[in-house]
């Protein structure tokens, strides 16, 4: 069974690349949705990050690497 | 003080459907009194994770690359193949409606309510919710006491059932939602039951 949310989550639009999303699908939205940190959340009626992956992390900004002394 | 009579039932169906339906129809959300106070008294908490989420969600580069590193961390390397990941615009953020149009509609309940009151010359302050009340459930501490046990009650079910009698009677019904035909249900028949054993059983 999917999750609820499946036709709409708010995460989808992020993942301009449909095979990376069919990955997050496959592990949280079309099979154990319950362990989804964004399906939790939406359970408790607590508002959603927007950057809040179902694995409960958050995407972050890529440290930057320093160009090496000229 | 003469009072105006109420309106037909049809007109409020009518104005009722038209504020529903048009809600939905501009904004693309259904109305719903219970989730617009939830964002009120959530507001802190949603800003936060804004804030927190304005960085990468303005660069379609670093957030194409946080999401290639998110799911390989996740799922392993092989996970995400030689997709090369390419933006082509920032994405928008979650689809919420302004806070204009929340306050807009807590308002226009007491607005509303008010002019309704003042067209028909009912209009009155008063700080009991009625002698009918009164005689049933008391007066004073003990009907207050009871009043928000209701108003607790009613916040209660309504954060339970995902939306509360505007939520689910207006929005999902005109929208032929099971879950809100269902709920919708669930509450009049209550409500029924309830008026019955007041009046009939107890009166």
């Amino acid at each position: 069974m999917s999750c609820p949310h499946i036709a709409n989550c708010a995460i989808y639009p992020l993942f301009r690349l449909e095979s990376i999303l069919n990955v997050w699908k496959l592990n949280y939205c079309e099979s154990d949705y319950g362990r989804c940190a964004r399906f939790q959340l939406s359970c408790d009626a607590r508002p959603i990050p927007p950057t809040l992956l179902p694995n409960g992390k958050h995407l972050g900004l890529p440290a930057k690497v320093e160009p090496p002394p000229a | 003080m003469m009072t105006v009579p109420y309106w037909p039932f049809w007109l409020g169906a009518v104005a009722l459907a038209a504020v529903a339906l048009g809600f939905w129809f501009l904004f693309g959300k259904p109305l719903g009194i219970s989730a617009s106070w939830t964002r009120l008294a959530q507001a802190g908490e949603e800003r936060a994770g804004d804030e927190a989420a304005a960085g990468v969600l303005e660069d379609p580069r670093a957030l194409a690359a946080a999401l290639l590193a998110a799911t390989e961390a996740e799922f392993g390397p092989s996970s995400t193949g030689s997709a090369a990941v390419q933006l082509t615009a920032v994405p928008a953020l979650a689809d919420r409606l302004p806070w204009p149009a929340h306050l807009t509609l807590l308002g226009s309940l007491a607005v509303g309510g008010l002019l309704s009151a003042l067209y028909r010359g009912s209009f009155s302050l008063r700080f009991t919710p009625g002698p009918d009340f009164e005689r049933f459930f008391g007066s004073g501490y003990l009907g207050w006491g009871v009043v928000l046990l209701g108003g607790f009650l009613a916040g209660f079910g309504s954060r339970m059932a995902g939306g509360c009698t505007s939520g689910h009677g207006l929005s999902g019904v005109s929208r032929l939602q099971k879950g809100s035909l269902l709920a919708t249900a669930s509450f009049f028949g209550a409500g029924v039951a309830a008026s019955l054993l007041i009046w009939k059983v107890l009166g």
